[in-house]
C-alpha cells in the first residue's frame, strides 16, 4: 500500500494575459534579517529578493530553519524590516509604527498552522469578528450573509452555528481559512495552509485558494513542504540558509 | 442591559464559555468582595454603635457640658443651665436626660453585671426607642424600668414582667425598647426621671434635648444657647452629634487603622485573585489573542476584550457578595450586638472599589496579552 494518498492538486492556469499595470502585490528588495536574541549576530535572512504580482500563487519551500517563516513574518508586517525594504501594493513596510503595521495587516489574510479558533465563538461569529475589522466595507446584511456564502463555499454551512469543540480538525482549519478570506484580502500568507485536512478536502482548499487568486487578483504566498502542492503553484522559490536558491 | 452587554462582548464570551471555571472564578471573587463587606460593616458598625444615641435623639438642639467630648463621657450639666435654655425664644421644651451605670442582677446574691441606665421625663419622649406613648406610659409607674432588648445576651432572659434589682433594688420590667449596645456598654435599661432621682438623688442630667418652636431659627437659637455659658455648653444638632461622635471615635481609637487594614486585605487578596482569572485566562488563549493581533485588532480591542472580562467578573462577584454580605450582616449583628447596616453610598462605595480593583487586575492582565508575539505564529 502506498504511504501517498491519492492527491488531486490543481494544476496552475496557463499563462494568461500580462500581469495587470501597478504595483506588485509584494515586492522584497534586499533584506537582511537577524533576530535580536543571536548575539553573534547571525542573520536568518541575507539579501532577499521576491516579488508577487495580484493574483501570483507562489510556494515558499525549503528546509527547516531555513528562514520561510522569518520571511513570511516581515512580509505579515508582524515583525519590523531591519535591512532592506518590503512594500505591499506599493507601501514600505520599513519604519512603520505600531499602528500603522496593524492596519496594514488588516489587508492580509493569515493561515496558520494552528486554527487557533476562541472556543467560545460559533463559525459565524468568528467569521463577523474578522469582518469587523473593516466595517466600512459592509452594510448590515453583509455580516449575516457573507459568512454564510463563504461557509457554504468551504463545505460548513451545516456548522455555522456550531462551536470549535463540536468540529474536527480539518473543519476548524477550514473556519480558519474562511477567516482569512473574509475581508477579501489583496495577500494572504499561508503556512502549511492543508497539513490538518484530508487529501481530498486539502486539494478543495488549495482550489479555492488558487480561484481566489485567479479571480480576485489576490496574491498569495504559501508555505510548505509538500512537494505535491507545488503542481498548483505558478512559481515555487526554495529558501536554504537564509537565502533563495531557487525560483521558477 | 449593560450585562447583557458584557456577557454578549466577546470578552464575556471567553469568560463565560466554561460555566463551571467561571463559577469558580466569580466565587472567589465574591470571597474577596465579602471581606471588604465585613470590614467596612465592623467599622462603620463601631461608628454607628458610639454614636446611636445622636440618631435617636428626638429634637433640634442638644445642649451638653463643653468638657464632654464624647456620649461615652459622663460629664454632667448644671440643671440652671437647662432651665436658662427653656426661656430662651423659639424654645418650645427642654427634655433632661440621665445617664448613669448600675449593676443588674436578676435575684438577690447573684453577681451584678453593670448597664448603662437612661433616664427622661415620661412624657418629653426624647429618644426614639420604641412606641412613644407606650413609653411614656409604663415609665410613669414607681420602679418600673425598660429593658432594651438589644442587650448582650450576658444578662440573660429578662422579659417584661419580670423582677430584677439595680443596685440591688427592686424594679419590674414594665417593657422593652430599642437602642443597642456599643463597644463600651453591653446594654441599658430607661427609667423615668423620677425613679432615676429616687436611685440616684444627687444625678444631674448630662444631655438636653431641645425642641424649638415653628418657624424658630435653629443656628441662631443653637448660638444662643452656647452663649449662656461660654466655654460650658456646647449646642449641637444631632446630624452634627453624630458626625462629632465619629470623628472622636476614629481619633480615639485606632479602628480606622484596624479595618481600614482589613478592608486593604479585601481589596489585595479580590485583585490577586481577579488577575490570576484573568491571567490564566489569557494563558490559555494566548494563541488566540496572537492571532487576533495578527489580523490587525488594535491593542486597544485587545485592552476592551481583557476590561470586559474584569468588569464582568467584578459586577457578578458583587452581586453575590451582597447577598453573600446580608447574610454575614445578620450573623455579626447577632453576635456582637453592633450596628450592621448597608446604606446606599456604603454599599456603593464597595461596588466602585470592586471595579476599581477589577480594572487594575486587569490592566496587569494586559501584559501577558502584550506578551502575545504574532510572529510566533508561523
Amino acid at each position: 500500500m502506498s504511504l501517498e494518498p491519492a492527491f488531486s492538486m490543481p494544476a496552475a492556469p496557463p499563462p494568461t494575459a500580462p500581469a495587470p499595470a501597478g504595483p506588485p502585490a509584494v515586492e522584497v528588495t534586499g533584506v537582511d534579517y537577524a533576530f535580536k536574541s543571536n548575539r553573534a549576530g547571525r542573520k536568518v535572512l541575507r539579501d532577499i529578493d521576491l516579488a508577487l504580482a495580484p493574483g501570483d500563487f507562489v510556494v515558499l519551500t525549503g528546509p527547516s530553519g531555513s528562514g520561510k517563516t522569518t520571511l513570511l513574518s516581515l512580509i505579515g508586517a508582524l515583525r519590523a524590516v531591519q535591512e532592506g525594504s518590503i512594500r505591499l501594493d506599493g507601501a514600505e513596510l520599513k519604519g512603520l509604527g505600531q499602528s500603522k503595521m496593524e492596519r496594514m495587516r488588516r489587508t492580509i489574510g493569515f493561515i496558520f498552522q494552528d486554527h487557533n479558533l476562541f472556543e467560545s465563538l460559533t463559525a459565524i461569529e468568528t467569521l463577523r469578528l474578522a469582518m469587523r475589522l473593516l466595517p466600512e466595507r459592509y452594510k448590515r446584511r453583509d455580516f449575516r450573509e457573507r459568512p454564510l456564502a463563504l461557509l457554504e463555499e468551504l463545505g460548513l454551512s451545516e456548522f455555522a452555528d456550531t462551536k470549535p469543540a463540536k468540529l474536527s480538525t480539518g473543519q476548524k482549519q477550514r473556519i480558519a481559512i474562511a477567516r482569512a478570506l473574509i475581508n477579501h484580502p489583496r495577500l494572504i500568507l499561508a503556512d502549511e495552509p492543508t497539513a490538518a485536512l484530508d487529501s481530498e478536502m486539502g486539494g478543495q482548499v488549495i482550489a479555492m485558494l488558487r480561484r481566489r487568486a485567479v479571480e480576485e487578483k489576490t496574491a498569495i504566498l504559501m508555505v510548505t513542504h509538500d512537494p505535491r502542492l507545488f503542481r498548483s503553484a505558478d512559481r515555487v522559490v526554495k529558501m536554504v540558509d537564509g537565502q533563495i536558491v531557487s525560483e521558477g | 442591559m449593560a450585562i447583557r452587554h458584557l456577557v454578549a462582548g466577546l470578552g464575556g464570551r471567553i469568560l463565560t464559555h466554561n460555566r463551571r471555571r467561571f463559577a469558580a472564578a466569580a466565587a472567589g471573587m465574591a470571597v474577596a468582595v465579602v471581606i471588604m463587606f465585613v470590614e467596612a460593616g465592623f467599622f462603620f458598625g463601631v461608628l454607628d454603635s458610639q454614636a446611636n444615641l445622636a440618631t435617636l435623639v428626638r429634637g433640634d438642639i442638644v445642649a451638653m457640658h463643653a468638657n464632654q467630648t464624647n456620649l461615652n463621657k459622663w460629664q454632667e450639666l448644671d440643671p440652671i443651665r437647662l432651665n436658662q435654655i427653656a426661656a430662651l425664644p423659639g424654645v418650645e421644651v427642654v427634655s433632661r436626660i440621665y445617664k448613669g451605670n448600675v449593676g443588674l442582677a436578676q435575684q438577690a446574691g447573684q453577681a451584678s453585671r453593670r448597664i448603662v441606665v437612661y433616664a427622661f421625663p415620661p412624657d418629653h419622649a426624647p429618644l426614639a426607642i420604641g412606641d412613644l406613648k407606650q413609653v411614656a406610659t409604663t415609665m410613669k409607674l414607681a420602679r418600673t424600668v425598660l429593658f432594651d432588648r438589644r442587650s448582650r445576651d450576658i444578662y440573660g432572659e429578662i422579659t417584661p414582667g419580670r423582677e430584677i434589682l439595680l443596685d440591688r433594688q427592686p424594679f419590674r420590667v414594665a417593657g422593652e425598647v430599642s437602642i443597642g449596645p456599643n463597644v463600651i456598654s453591653d446594654g441599658a435599661v430607661v427609667m423615668s426621671e423620677g425613679n432615676w432621682l429616687a436611685l440616684q438623688p444627687n444625678a444631674d442630667p448630662i444631655l438636653g434635648v431641645i425642641r424649638l418652636s415653628d418657624g424658630a431659627p435653629l443656628e441662631e437659637t443653637r448660638r444662643a444657647i452656647e452663649a449662656l455659658a461660654p466655654g460650658e455648653i456646647t449646642a449641637l444638632t444631632p446630624e452634627s452629634l453624630r458626625d462629632r461622635e465619629f470623628l472622636f471615635t476614629i481619633r480615639a481609637a485606632p479602628i480606622g487603622i484596624i479595618f481600614g487594614i482589613g478592608l486593604l486585605a479585601g481589596l489585595v487578596i479580590g485583585l490577586i485573585t481577579c488577575y490570576q482569572i484573568l491571567y490564566n485566562e489569557i494563558a490559555d488563549q494566548q494563541a488566540q489573542y496572537a492571532t487576533l493581533k495578527a489580523m490587525g485588532f488594535t491593542r486597544g480591542f485587545l485592552a476592551r476584550i481583557i476590561l470586559q472580562q474584569a468588569l464582568l467578573l467584578s459586577l457578578v462577584g458583587f452581586a453575590l457578595a451582597l447577598g453573600m454580605s446580608y447574610v454575614a450582616y445578620e450573623v455579626i449583628q447577632d453576635l456582637t450586638a453592633l450596628i450592621m447596616r448597608h446604606t446606599w453610598w456604603r454599599t456603593g462605595a464597595i461596588g466602585i472599589l470592586t471595579v476599581v480593583m477589577s480594572i487594575l487586575a486587569g490592566l496587569l492582565a494586559m501584559r501577558r496579552v502584550a506578551q502575545a508575539d504574532p510572529a510566533e505564529l508561523f
